[in-house]
């Protein structure tokens, strides 16, 4: 993206705004999981009783968990390190990738999975 | 496919489903707080313009609001209407059946009947005790006091000597009951799979073809973006297309909470733009399917009189000799006959400036929820509003029923109002004629077979389904059927289930099963009559089963008058000379008890 006429940004601000996004793709990600076990615990005896709903069941329960709430969670974290990163240092969305975040705020996240990224060999 | 046995339903945890049911709604509702806090503490609020100005803050700002919405599209598409509803229904469904066979199987096992075959196709046959103690005169009281005899105490005491007399009756008293049992829980199964079947592909047409996701931010953005938003503004048509062609799995109620969860905007352009997608579906409400019916009809009238002018033209070119001339004049007359039919179904449901007609003897509105040429042609026309109504009553007609005439049917709809009125003066009534199958055309044979009943089971079924997902909680629901029509709400009934609180059987020949348990509404609400000149009492019941009227079929009847000796008789229950009978009907309609 090119060419911003006009350009403020208060950068705490911004890293409030990573955090709020942190925070609900941990808690998205964690209720996500709670009910997608409890989804496989009932398929189970669903399953065993001869249903067609048991195997359907499971298998939805696990489609939401992966891809709809998964894809949600992606998304949210995806933004929230870009964010971090402009934070830190203007970056575009064209130009952005995971290796940005790391390399330019990834310290202020130790908990984010790739925040270390920058300091392993292969980096 | 389902493969539950009568076992496993009877001992299936129905709680367990309906709690993981109640789980997902309470999952959808904490993940709309986290959506909303997107809105309010991120895009309004820490990332809002006075924090950050720039064209990259714009887009990220719109960015996470297309990831919200996303999210809250799928709870409700989803998480919502597909898992959580699937899972209530099924928890409904399959709860009612177990109702069934904790009464059933007591019956079965304490009189000495035996379960047999697959689960698809269960048989009740005489256990071999039963058998023993019939052969050797020593049946058990239950069928003695069902044949009507003395349970012998001795040997060739005058009793036993009876019971070998009545060895015949004993057999087949004991085979018509193990009979009734077996109708009855190869009822209940097919239900149950039918249930199960239905929430297993809502569950699974889900997977198939899910909306796309936003793209992630990065090198691919700009290049992706464009292509998601063209999507998106394409996936109500594409869900509305679905669901009209049947592909989506989606139950009527499914339907029902995908319609209230579209905007008004997007609504209106459904119906504007698609009505092909709107009138005909289940689920979607009555005003909404009766506007776009209307444009439908229209639309239909415009293109026979297109079609009608080009065959005219072409028939102008040929040789009134010639073989070609004879087909373009067969096809001409057909879109003739279409051409007409629909024109008189447009004028009964049309007043003079255009708008929808009231009827001329309940006047209540027409609403127009169903109409079709193919076969003998379909309609289903609605007097008076059954999403509205506290009573809806619904006429399914028989043999002989077809577009052309249709009239006829829709005026006994309006009789049907009319008496509902005055049987609860102050509540609002509905009657929808609901020629939504292609009924047979001639008493034999075609009234003689079942396939008509059983090609109409599935419409019937999401039919009642959808007018309980559109009507009011706790509406009274009736399913009136004459003649043939009773035995196509019987097979629906038996075969797939219908949302119905009451069943009225007009001049039934039969409604393929020999029992009311088997119907899956109470007994107490199974209702019948047949006038004492009407020869379809004399229907055989190898062709569709015990008659309703019958006192062992286990419902309940009432009175009807006939009509003048020499009038056809099949035909006069609608008539003033069966006021009694017409009362009846609608003391049940509105949910009250024949006088």
């Amino acid at each position: 993206m090119a060419g911003a006429d006009v350009f403020a940004m208060d950068p705490d601000e911004v890293h409030k705004s990573v955090e709020i996004l942190f925070e609900i793709e941990a808690e998205v990600d964690r209720a996500t999981a709670a009910v997608a076990d409890a989804n496989a615990a009932a398929s189970g005896p669903l399953t065993a009783a001869g249903t067609a709903l048991g195997p359907a069941l499971e298998a939805a329960g696990e489609w939401w968990r992966v891809q709809r709430a998964g894809g949600f969670c992606g998304l949210v974290g995806n933004t929230g390190e870009y964010l971090a990163a402009c934070a830190q240092e203007a970056v575009e969305v064209d130009d952005y990738n995971s290796g940005t975040f790391a390399s330019l705020a990834g310290e202020l996240y130790p908990d984010r999975p790739n925040a270390g990224a920058s300091s392993r060999p292969d980096w | 496919m389902s493969e539950m046995t009568w076992q496993q339903l009877r001992d299936l945890d129905c709680g367990a489903v309906r709690a993981l049911g109640d789980s997902w709604k309470t999952y959808v509702d904490g993940m709309l707080d986290h959506t909303a806090r997107l809105r309010t503490d991120v895009i309004e609020g820490h990332l809002g313009v006075e924090n950050y100005e720039s064209d990259t803050a714009t887009q990220v700002r719109e960015q996470i609001g297309l990831t919200a919405d996303r999210f809250e599209d799928d709870l409700s598409d989803y998480a919502t209407t597909r898992i959580a509803t699937s899972l209530h229904e099924a928890a409904d469904a399959f709860e009612a059946e177990q109702g069934e066979l904790k009464e059933l199987v007591p019956l079965i096992e304490s009189h000495d009947f035996d379960i047999e075959g697959p689960q698809s196709e269960y048989d009740v046959n005489l256990s071999g005790g039963l058998h023993q103690a019939i052969l050797t005169l020593n049946p058990p009281q239950w069928l003695c006091d069902m044949v009507g005899i003395k349970k012998p105490d001795g040997f060739w005491d005058w009793d036993t000597l009876k019971s070998l007399f009545s060895s015949v009756d004993l057999y087949g008293t004991a085979i018509g009951l193990a009979g009734q049992y077996q109708d009855w829980l190869r009822a209940v199964m097919a239900r149950a799979h039918d249930a199960d079947d239905d929430a297993a592909a809502a569950l699974k047409e889900m997977r198939e073809n899910p909306s796309g996701l936003p793209p992630h931010l990065g090198a691919t953005y700009d290049d992706l973006i464009d292509d998601y938003k063209d999507a998106l503004s394409s996936e109500v048509a594409d869900e509305a297309r679905a669901i009209a062609d049947g592909t989506s799995g989606m139950s009527p109620e499914q339907v029902n909470q995908w319609w209230e969860g579209l905007s008004d905007a997007e609504r209106e352009a459904l119906i504007a733009e698609h009505p092909e997608w709107v009138g005909p579906v289940d689920g979607i409400p009555t005003e909404a399917r009766d506007t776009a019916n209307r444009t439908l009809l229209d639309n239909r009238i415009d293109s026979l009189d297109d079609q009608i002018a080009a065959k005219e033209r072409t028939l102008a070119g040929l040789d009134p000799e010639s073989d070609a001339y004879e087909r373009v004049k067969q096809d001409l007359d057909n879109l003739k006959g279409d051409r007409k039919d629909l024109s008189e179904l447009q004028a009964i449901i049309t007043d003079e400036d255009g708008n929808p007609a009231m009827s001329d003897k309940a006047g209540e509105q027409h609403y127009l929820l169903g109409f079709d040429t193919e076969g003998s042609g379909q309609a289903i026309v609605a007097v008076g509003n059954p999403d509205t109504a506290d009573h809806v009553n619904t006429l399914v007609p028989g043999t002989t029923t077809a577009l052309a005439g249709i009239g006829g049917s829709i005026n006994r709809a309006d009789t049907m109002s009319l008496d509902a009125q005055n049987a609860a003066p102050g509540d609002a009534n509905a009657t929808v004629m609901w020629l939504g199958y292609d009924a047979p055309d001639t008493i034999f044979p075609e009234a003689m077979q079942k396939r008509w009943a059983d090609g109409a089971a599935e419409d019937l079924e999401n039919f009642t389904r959808g007018l309980t997902a559109t009507g009011q909680e706790g509406a009274n629901h009736t399913l009136t059927g004459h003649s043939y029509g009773t035995t196509v709400i019987g097979h629906a009934a038996t075969q797939r289930g219908v949302d119905a609180d009451n069943l009225v059987f007009v001049a039934s020949p039969g409604v393929g099963t020999d029992t009311a348990s088997a119907l899956g509404v109470d007994e107490q609400n199974v209702w019948a009559t047949t006038n004492s000149l009407d020869p379809i009492q004399l229907t055989p019941e190898f062709l569709h089963g015990n008659n309703p009227i019958d006192d062992d079929f286990g419902g309940n009847t009432f009175h009807s008058d006939t009509g003048a000796w020499n009038d056809n008789n099949h035909s006069t229950y609608w008539q003033d000379t069966n006021q009694v009978g017409r009362d009846s009907i609608a003391y049940i309609a509105t949910g009250n008890r024949p006088q």
